[in-house]
Order: C-alpha cells, then structure tokens, then sequence
C-alpha cells in the first residue's frame, strides 16, 4: 500500500512538473493538440453554427500549432494559444459567411446528442446571440476565463468584454424560462 | 456557479466530431514546405523626400506632415480655421506589409497633445478586411517614452474605413494617453489577422506602421478639477447616481471625464458606463451656441481604477474649438472654463 501511495506521489509529481516544463518538443505539440481537440472544435462550432466551418477552423489552429517555430512556456500555455487562435479563426470565418451570403446564416444542425432537454434549450438560446457574443461566453461559461483574460484572447478591452456579456446575460434571461441565473 | 453556468457547460461539453481533425492537420504539415510570409519592407515616398532634403543639406532630419480637411470623413463643416495647427513633425517611419499583394503608406498624422491621430493607405485588403481589424480590436497600439517606457492608459479608437474600390482603403486610428503626447514617444501600431499579442507580440501581425514623435505637440488642452457632486440619469435604464466628477480634459481630439461613483448602486460597470455617455456633455460656446455630446463625440472608451472610479474617452467627430469653449454642462451642472 505505502509503495503503491509512493508511486502515486511520484506520478503527479511527474505530472504536475510536466506542466511546468516548456513544451518544446514536436511530439509534445501533438499530444496537446489531441487533449485539446474536441474543445477547439466546440468553441468554433458555437461561434460559427456550421459544423464544417467548425472542423476546418479547428483544424487550421492545429496546423498553426504543428508548425509553430517557437516553444511554450507551459502546456496551459499552449492550449491558451490554441483557443485564441480557434476561436479569432471562427470569428474571421463568420464574418466571411455574412459577407458571401449577404444575410445572417442560419447555425447549421451541428448534430449534437444533449445528456437532457435544459441542455438543448440553453445552447439554443446561445445560439441566437450574435457571434462574438457567443465567443464571450464560451470562454467565461465553458473555459472559466476572467474578463482580462478574455479580453487578452479577443484582444478587446475588459469593459469591452463586460459589455458583451452583460448585453449577452440581459438577451439570456429573456429568452431561456427559468433561474437559469439565480445563485 | 448558477444553473446557467452549468447546463452551458455541459451542452457545450457535448458538441464533440468525429473526424480526427489533429492527423489531418499533421499531414498538412508534414507537406509544408514551411514558406514564411513574405515580408517586404516598403519605404514610403517621404524617404525619397528626406533623401533629397539631406542631400540638398538643410540637415532635415524628420518631416512634417500636414493636415487634411476630409479626415473626418463625412462629418461635415471642419469648426477649426487653422488645421495646420494639429500637424507633426515624424522620424524614423517605419512601414511592413505582410498582405501577399499589400502595400501599406502613412497618408497624415495629426497631435493636439492628447492624441494622435493617423491615416493610412493600405492596398491589397478590402473594406471588410480592414473592419475585423477594427470590429474584434485587432489594432495593437503600442506608445512608449523615448526611454521606452509604457505610457499609461492608453486608449486606441479606429474611428473610420473608406472603400476606394479596387485602388485602396483608408483607415483612420487615433490614440490618446493618460499622460499627453510628447517629444521623443514611439508609436507602433500593429494590425493582427489573429490577436496573438498575447505572448507574442512581434509574431504574426499583418502589417505594421511605426514612428517617432519629432517635436513637442502644442498643448491645446483645456484640464479642469471640477471635484463636484452631481446627479446622472440613465436614459436606458431610467435610474439616478450620484458621482462626484474629478477631472474633465478637452482637448481638439478628445473629450475625457472622471469620476467617482458614491452612491451604493449595485450597477455593472455597463451601466453606469452608459449613464456617463448618456449624459454627455452639453458643451456651451463663447457666442451661447451650445453643442450635445451625443451629437460631436464618437468611439467612447472607458476604464475602471479600483472600484469606484470610472475614466470616460471619447474622439470628437471633427476638431473641437477649444478656444472658443467657455463651459461645460454635465447632469444639469454646469462647469465654467477656466483659463
């Protein structure tokens, strides 16, 4: 038992000083683009409404990564990096749909399999949130970040991004029934 | 954490693929010869200019540019007779495009203490390109000392985009400082595809102007220390504060207002930001015209020190007077200018 607890020490130990350590190496860039895949593609998906515009956003973040020169500092490092670029790719994207198709794209069916109904009625209440709206609250909601990080990602200013997600929460509670947002 | 917070979390926990993006993308980079961008270093006609001034030897070492009436664009009547004023002496102009096609010039650059205002020339980009740039704040201005040191609160505002067809678009951006322009600072500006300045700033931006402030800008600027209570109304939400205004700084570009919020609102930071737009300033001339905020001031910015006091920016529309200006009216308050 004790070697067993030893072990265990010893491994998130290892674990831990991993995540310290920059990440330098090539093979290194690929696991992380693995741990951080369906994220990458989840954060898209919501900004753009289209599954494919979602994967190949995705994807091209991943390729930035893969042949990136420079090292990262840490792994949360590099996964901070992948979903600034994931997510300003998407955005780009959009902005590309409404000046093609010249109206507001409706969010393509991303054929998601919700655990339950709440589910499904809050991220179609999101979805209806225009696109940077939807990028704030994807990365508050989903990623935890605080508004300067945020407004680091977006690089707009914290009272920018106070103001999407105020506008953001305001729209919310009209649209979704509930105390979706009582503590 | 509210229920929203969690049901989000999970729904967005469930929007997975089932293509394996990560192998795609790593024979796409096995494939790739790994070309960099193209960087062309483009040297705009004023060096021809500064080339023929030294070797005609009057020593000219920066070059002064001058004013243009159409700045603002479709603003309409330009107030200030004598635009010449706000014109400023450049050095060291440094110009890189990374657009596959572009070219990128600075057409004008105008200082009135407070801020600088700049317009360029970019080809190879369309209107709608240039206003990602300016729609996700993807301009990353950059103004320090001579001595390189970041000057504080800096605020960035893109105030217009001009579509010239197939030949060029024109972009305008102003920055300000908290503590003035002056002789010797730097500005950079870098304009991102993809905001990466995060962790590295000198990577990926797509193109780049920058230059040295050669003269000291004239201070036009018009500092008042109010310290007075007053009462501001919230025309969206219907709702009074109570602030106790600091400082109100107007100068030919900007208009900028501090203050401390005293009443125990419980309001966001939105909000009471919309209550200090909303009520804007009345700005009451010499000759009794009186003139709204809402109606001349454009790209409002803002800011938070601590947790109490808020920092409101605005560019006016088109060169402000402020020779002319004998007061200000905020709230109903009036605040008489002095000199």
């Amino acid at each position: 038992m004790e070697n067993t607890a030893a072990s265990d020490n010893k491994l998130a130990s290892a674990a831990a000083a991993k995540e310290n350590f920059r990440v330098t190496d090539r093979s290194e860039f690929e696991e992380i683009a693995r741990e951080n895949m369906q994220r990458l593609y989840a954060h898209a998906a919501v900004i753009t409404g289209s599954k494919q515009d979602a994967e190949d956003a995705a994807a091209d973040a991943i390729y930035r990564l893969l042949i990136r020169k420079k090292p990262f500092e840490s792994r949360e490092h590099a996964k901070a990096w992948l979903i600034r670029v994931t997510v300003n790719g998407a955005l780009k994207m959009k902005s590309r749909q409404r000046r093609f198709s010249g109206e507001e794209n409706a969010a393509e069916n991303l054929s998601v399999e919700f655990e339950y109904p709440e589910q499904s009625e809050v991220m179609e209440a999101v979805m209806k949130l225009d696109s940077g709206s939807r990028a704030v609250i994807m990365l508050f909601y989903f990623e935890d970040y605080s508004i300067k990080e945020i407004g680091r990602i977006l690089k707009i200013s914290p009272s920018a991004v106070t103001s999407r997600l105020t506008r953001a929460r305001g729209r919310l509670k009209e649209m979704l029934k509930g105390d979706y947002f009582n503590e | 954490m509210n229920e929203f917070n969690k049901t989000f979390k999970g729904a967005a926990g469930c929007i997975v693929t089932d293509r394996d993006i990560v192998s795609e993308a790593a024979q796409r980079a096995a494939q790739s010869c790994g070309a960099g961008r193209r960087v062309r270093k483009l040297r705009p006609a004023v060096c021809a200019l500064l080339a023929a001034a030294m070797i005609c030897g009057t020593g000219v070492s920066a070059v002064k540019y001058g004013w243009l009436n159409v700045v603002f664009g479709d603003s309409g009547n330009v107030i200030l007779e004598n635009p010449s004023d706000y014109s400023l002496e450049i050095s060291g102009l440094e110009t890189e495009c990374r657009l596959p096609d572009g070219e990128i010039s600075l057409n004008d650059v105008v200082c009135d203490g407070e801020a600088i205002y700049i317009n360029l020339r970019l080809t190879g980009a369309t209107e709608e390109d240039m206003q990602n740039y300016a729609d996700f704040a993807r301009i990353y201005p950059q103004l320090t000392t001579a001595d390189g040191a970041f000057k504080s609160t800096v605020q960035l505002f893109s105030i217009g985009i001009t579509d010239h067809g197939e030949d060029f678009v024109e972009m305008y951006a102003s920055i300000s400082s908290a503590d003035g322009i002056d002789i010797g600072d730097k500005i950079d500006f870098k304009f991102y595809e993809l905001s990466e300045a995060m962790y590295d700033p000198d990577e990926e931006y797509d193109f780049r102007i920058a230059f040295d402030v050669a003269e000291q800008p004239s201070d036009m600027t018009i500092s008042l220390a109010p310290d007075r209570e007053m009462t501001l109304v919230s025309g969206l939400f219907n709702r009074t504060m109570e602030i106790n205004a600091e400082s109100i700084i107007i100068s030919p570009l900007t208009y900028q207002f501090t203050a401390t919020i005293l009443s125990s609102t419980g309001y966001s930071f939105d909000n009471i930001y919309e209550a200090m737009n909303q009520e804007a300033a009345v700005f009451v001339m010499k000759d009794g015209s009186r003139i709204s905020g809402m109606d001349i001031c454009d790209s409002y910015g803002g800011s938070l020190d601590g947790n109490d006091t808020y920092h409101i920016y605005a560019f006016f529309k088109r060169v402000f007077p402020v020779d002319d200006l004998a007061g200000i009216e905020i709230g109903g308050s009036y605040i008489e200018v002095t000199r």
